[in-house]
């Protein structure tokens, strides 16, 4: 995980979840941004994960057609 | 009505007129950045829609900052004098510092600091604080949420079109409508924040009993003293939020403008007063982070950052100070 969207993304859940408990009345809206947030971190998260292994594999491949 | 009270009346309505001066730019830096509009005609567009809300927007923020925020009864007009000083005075401090902090907060503030230096922190209510507390770290969050969930949307639903220029054609055009969205939520939320300023007073001076609501001429001044304040000031001030954060395409604009119009139409339903700069900071950085995280100026992102902590606790401190020598003069 080293696109660095996926720990502003962790982070900024963190944020929401963290002023929670000031505004109970907005619980649904604190959580509804908390998960949405979580769900961008895991998103850029492992699309950065696909994106390396697709180019691990293209540095293999041809490597191999190189030997 | 005592001369004090009309002098505070006077200075909220000035207060009010900067706000619109310095948040222009807000509302306009995307039409005018894609030639929409020009300079002139987007100040106009602004100026109409921040004066047009009080049709749309009922005034809970307003009974928010005059009944939620101090007890009534610590509420004198010196009170509420010392801390819409100690709101320009932190204001005119942070702009030379080049901080970008929210008018909003520092009234809140400062209407705390004023109050807690005559009355102790029990005249503070807890309750309002916490809410005001919890959204200035939400409003730019819920903002950024929204920009990029919109990017996104727009990127997927257009991802096929081939014919750019049409395309950029019809998100100019859009963006007349989300800048208009942007700024009635604009003037409904910060015109509000002045009324709240007037009511107090009135209520103070016994004008108006604790449970009056907002009467027509407060709403038709504050609309006025900020549509007027756009007008005039919103073309001089070049330097665009659109630019500072991040280059913003016209599908960009139309996605941060209707964001944070969205959060602060939101906010002014629920009688929460926000700053509407820090909002549309949060969209634009939310449409920025949609294509790399390096498209986002951060240093710039981060001040906000710094505004947030500081501006209660600032503008409190120096309208303490001035609550302080009122007492003394008066």
């Amino acid at each position: 995980m080293n696109d660095r969207r996926a720990y502003f993304f962790l982070a900024a859940a963190l944020a929401v979840l963290a002023v929670q408990g000031l505004v109970p009345q907005y619980r649904w809206l604190t959580l509804s941004v908390a998960v949405l947030y979580l769900v961008f971190a895991l998103a850029f998260a492992t699309a950065n994960l696909s994106a390396r292994r697709a180019s691990i594999k293209k540095r293999e491949s041809l490597d191999r057609s190189g030997s | 009505m005592e001369i004090g009270a009309i002098i505070v009346i006077l200075v909220a309505l000035a207060f009010d007129f900067t706000n619109g001066f310095h948040d222009a730019a807000n509302s306009i830096a995307t039409v005018v950045s894609t030639r929409v509009l020009s300079p002139r005609y987007a100040v106009i567009w602004a100026a109409f829609f921040n004066f047009v809300a009080f049709l749309i927007f009922s005034t809970h923020v307003a009974n928010t900052i005059a009944k939620d925020v101090v007890v009534q009864e610590a509420l004198t007009v010196g009170v509420i004098f010392a801390g819409l000083l100690g709101a320009i005075a932190w204001n005119l401090l942070t702009f030379w510092l080049g901080l970008p902090t929210s008018s909003s907060h520092a009234l809140v503030g400062g209407m705390a600091g004023a109050a807690v230096v005559r009355g102790g922190f029990d005249v503070l209510i807890s309750e309002g604080l916490a809410t005001i507390g919890a959204f200035i770290v939400l409003s730019p969050l819920v903002g950024l949420a929204i920009g990029l969930l919109l990017t996104l949307i727009i990127q997927w639903v257009f991802h096929r079109e081939k014919n750019l220029p049409k395309l950029n054609k019809g998100f100019r055009r859009g963006q007349l409508f989300s800048a208009a969205a942007f700024s009635l939520g604009h003037g409904g939320n910060d015109a509000q924040k002045t009324m709240g300023i007037i009511l107090a007073v009135l209520i103070a001076v016994g004008s108006l009993p604790a449970d009056a609501e907002v009467p027509l001429w407060v709403v038709l001044s504050a609309h006025t003293a900020i549509a007027l304040g756009t007008l005039f000031g919103g073309w001089r001030i070049v330097k665009t939020m659109g630019f500072k954060l991040t280059k913003l395409q016209p599908s960009g604009g139309v996605a941060a403008e209707s964001a944070a119009a969205a959060t602060l139409f939101f906010a002014s339903a629920q009688g929460i007063p926000v700053s509407t700069t820090h909002t549309i900071t949060g969209a634009i950085v939310g449409v920025g982070a949609s294509r790399r995280m390096s498209a986002v100026r951060w240093r710039v992102a981060g001040r906000v950052l710094w505004a947030w902590i500081f501006t209660i606790p600032g503008a409190a401190i120096v309208a303490g100070i001035f609550s302080l020598l009122v007492e003394a003069l008066a």
